[in-house]
């Protein structure tokens, strides 16, 4: 049995991961860790499987507390982690990928019978990899299923999943769940971390459910319906307010008719005036892609995109900008903010009235007036990066709120901030509305029943329904699972 | 005839494969160490000095040994403080010719030379053919010559794994060292007759470096390449008998340039990649 205890991590920039989170994984069984993106869940896997180091708690296994240093010493100890993004070390063979883990674990292996034993094992497993073929050739599900080997081989008790079927198909991800029986028939322990309800519930003989940080539940298979597994990971769903708000009737600012693109199948939607329209559904059924091609970074393969009446869909991200639209991105630093510079730098970069020689000056006066507009923790010549996340949040905020943009477009943009800000940046989201119009591209459904006036539901890709205030959770919640 | 001249040609070319197939080890741990040149030049000196004083064995193997020494400085920086590698490595040319003169300069300047010929000779002769393919098998036969090229390949995920990083680049830096030191010390006891003079490797450290990527990482490949680019060294004495005087000294270099064009122009054509053994 492997046991983590009252874990609690907190990351330099002061988030609080995991707190007290408590975890108990059994021989023999699957035991799902369901959250959405943000809850801790990754957090929890990399400090059991010795990546991180908790600020505190402990680990134990067969009750004897453990102490991993290092990713090595939890291998040695039986505990295998399969990250979300399984990392083949590209250039070599499959055979050698396998091999250096084993070596590394202590395990030295002759060529041949490591060759015959990954033959035997992923035909076994209905993987149709040959051990000579480069790790670089491999699809995500394949890799993925490599991974899947090595706990095999290495005689792994305990085997940790991170969300292993994001990229892959169906076909790759019921696969992997044969292996995760098999797995569990053989009397290992499986950590199976997801977000996705429905493979959940076919392989898990136990769910446990994380939300901001915390365990907030644990069930049984004969006891977790969809249902009660939403309201865990979703939070108690307060009861909607059902008044709309005022102005949301004008004209359309951005509209999206059809549009397809990866991950993207069939998107329509509209944004008024005064109005906040909310994207909701499940992590990974396109939002992001959805984002990626309204700010035109990820073009649209089909379909039309128009802004305030004029086609967009061919214009490239700064033409867009120009026209009035605003982008508040899930990735602030790198994305929204260039690292390396200053706060003023930053403001004055994203406005197009740039000239060639630089007027620190007025650089300085226009930072000075978006930042009166909402201050932060931190000067003009702060380095961004210096900023914490919900400060940077603030100044990304502030200046497209002195931008006075059309249309506000924003995905996730509360995730990993404290409550405070949280306030404070829907605020702004409300504020920006005002004048234009808001997209929110979000997970957190809270959020969205609380500023939108209108919700569209994505699934696999494609708007399965539409919702206005007063919001039917039930239904909402229905649609999401669809 | 030929053989002959595949053979005069190998004497030549010796130091430069010596050198390359340090380098070529190093950089399959995903580092580069744009010392090699004066590395080399520090070996030639101090292979004199103690040929001098002992046998040309002991020269030998003192030179190497130099060669050895300097690369902690490249080394120690780059791998455990991630200095950069660039810096250090034209830092640790300069640093190390400095020294090579000084130590000439503070010793006899001539030495008993290791003749063609000699068992000694036939001996490196022999080293220079065999490494390569002890290279080849150290990477593709061991599990430790899998975690080399692994950190040199993806170095985090190496890492996450639990490859030894700084270990295994250390221990190729070092190894890039002593094969520096001991192709300066063959330039200067067996192709100048035991004698150190300053500028002595005439820049076959760079053509050591560069016959690593026309060799395209690759044991045999960089022994092919490193090889050809002394043959055409080896050719001078024929181009300056053609006429074109200054020029033929500088051919090898010329023909390493358009040799790295033409492997870049065909490699990105063909996809081609660091080889995966």
């Amino acid at each position: 049995m492997f046991f983590a205890d009252r874990i609690t991590v907190v990351y330099p920039t002061g988030t609080r991961a995991n707190e007290e989170v408590s975890l108990e994984l059994r021989g023999g069984e699957i035991l799902a860790l369901l959250g959405e993106n943000g809850a801790g869940k990754t957090t929890l896997a990399k400090v059991m499987a010795g990546l991180l180091r908790p600020t505190s708690g402990r680990l134990l296994i067969d009750g004897e507390e453990v102490s991993f240093r290092s990713y090595r010493e939890a291998l040695a100890r039986g505990i295998y982690y399969v990250s979300q993004h399984p990392q083949l070390i590209e250039g070599l063979t499959v055979l050698e990928d396998v091999g250096l883990t084993l070596s590394l674990a202590g395990k030295r292996a002759a060529r041949g019978e490591l060759r015959e034993a990954i033959r035997r094992l992923s035909s076994k497993l209905g993987l149709k990899v040959e051990p000579e073929s480069l790790c670089e050739e491999l699809s995500a599900g394949e890799r993925q299923r490599v991974e899947a080997i090595k706990p095999l081989l290495l005689g792994s008790r305990f085997v940790i999943f991170d969300e292993p079927t994001t990229h892959m198909s169906p076909l790759e991800a019921r696969a992997l769940g044969e292996i995760m029986k098999e797995m569990k028939r053989e009397g290992r322990g499986v950590l199976f971390i997801s977000h996705k309800l429905k493979e959940v519930m076919e392989l898990a003989d136990r769910v446990v459910v994380m939300r901001r940080g915390k365990v907030v539940g644990g069930l049984r298979r004969e006891e977790a319906d969809p249902r009660k597994i939403l309201e865990l990971m979703f939070g108690e769903v307060q009861a909607p307010t059902g008044e709309r708000r005022e102005g949301a009737r004008g004209e359309v600012l951005l509209e999206l008719r059809d549009v397809k693109s990866f991950r993207v199948r069939s998107v329509s939607l509209k944004v008024r005036m005064g109005e906040v329209v909310g994207v909701a559904g499940v992590a990974g059924n396109g939002q992001r892609e959805l984002f990626e091609v309204i700010t035109g970074i990820r073009a649209a393969e089909g379909g039309r995109i128009f802004l305030a009446g004029r086609d967009i869909t061919r214009l490239s991200p700064g033409e867009r900008i120009k026209l009035g639209l605003s982008l508040v991105p899930e990735d602030r630093l790198g994305w929204a903010l260039v690292p390396g510079l200053d706060v003023a730098t930053n403001v004055y970069f994203a406005l197009d009235s740039k000239r060639f020689i630089i007027d620190w000056g007025e650089v300085k006066e226009v930072a000075q007036r978006a930042l009166s507009i909402v201050p932060i923790a931190g000067s003009p010549d702060s380095r961004v990066e210096s900023l914490s996340g919900g400060n940077m949040q603030r100044l990304i905020l502030a200046r497209e709120l002195y931008r006075d943009p059309k249309v506000i477009v924003a995905m996730n943009p509360t995730a990993g901030l404290d409550y405070a800000t949280t306030r404070a940046v829907r605020e702004m989201i409300v504020r920006l509305s005002e004048k234009g119009g808001a997209l929110l591209i979000s997970e957190d459904l809270d959020e969205l029943l609380e500023l939108a006036d209108r919700i569209y539901v994505m699934s696999r890709g494609a708007i399965v329904g539409e919702h206005s205030r007063p919001f039917d959770v039930e239904r909402i919640a229905r649609d999401m699972v669809s | 005839m030929a053989v002959e001249v595949a053979l005069s040609a190998l004497v030549g070319a010796a130091p430069i494969m010596l050198a390359a197939y340090g380098e070529l080890l190093l950089e399959r741990s995903g580092r580069v160490n744009l010392g090699v040149d004066g590395m080399m030049a520090l070996g030639a000196s101090v292979a004199v000095a103690a040929a001098s004083i002992g046998s040309p064995l002991l020269g030998l193997l003192a030179g190497a040994f130099a060669g050895l020494l300097a690369a902690l400085f490249y080394a120690l920086p780059v791998v455990y403080l991630r200095a950069d590698q660039i810096v250090a490595g034209l830092s640790l040319a300069f640093l190390a010719w400095g020294l090579a003169d000084l130590t000439a300069s503070l010793t006899v300047p001539l030495s008993p030379a290791i003749i063609v010929g000699s068992a000694l000779h036939d001996v490196l002769l022999l080293l220079t053919l065999l490494l390569p393919l002890v290279l080849w098998a150290f990477l593709r036969f061991t599990w430790l010559g899998v975690e080399l090229r692994a950190v040199g390949h993806d170095e985090a995920a190496a890492r996450e794994r639990g490859a030894r990083v700084e270990a295994l680049r250390m221990g190729a830096a070092l190894f890039g060292g002593l094969m520096a030191g001991l192709a300066g010390a063959y330039m200067s006891l067996v192709l100048y007759n035991g004698k150190y003079f300053a500028g002595i490797t005439s820049g076959w450290g760079w053509l050591a470096v560069g016959s690593v990527i026309l060799g395209y990482w690759h044991p045999l490949g960089v022994a092919a390449a490193s090889y050809s680019v002394g043959l055409v060294l080896s050719l001078r004495p024929y181009l300056e008998a053609f006429g074109l005087g200054p020029l033929s000294a500088t051919a090898p270099y010329l023909v390493v340039i358009a040799a790295l064009a033409l492997s870049a122009v065909l490699s990105a054509r063909l996809r081609l990649r660091p080889p995966i053994t």
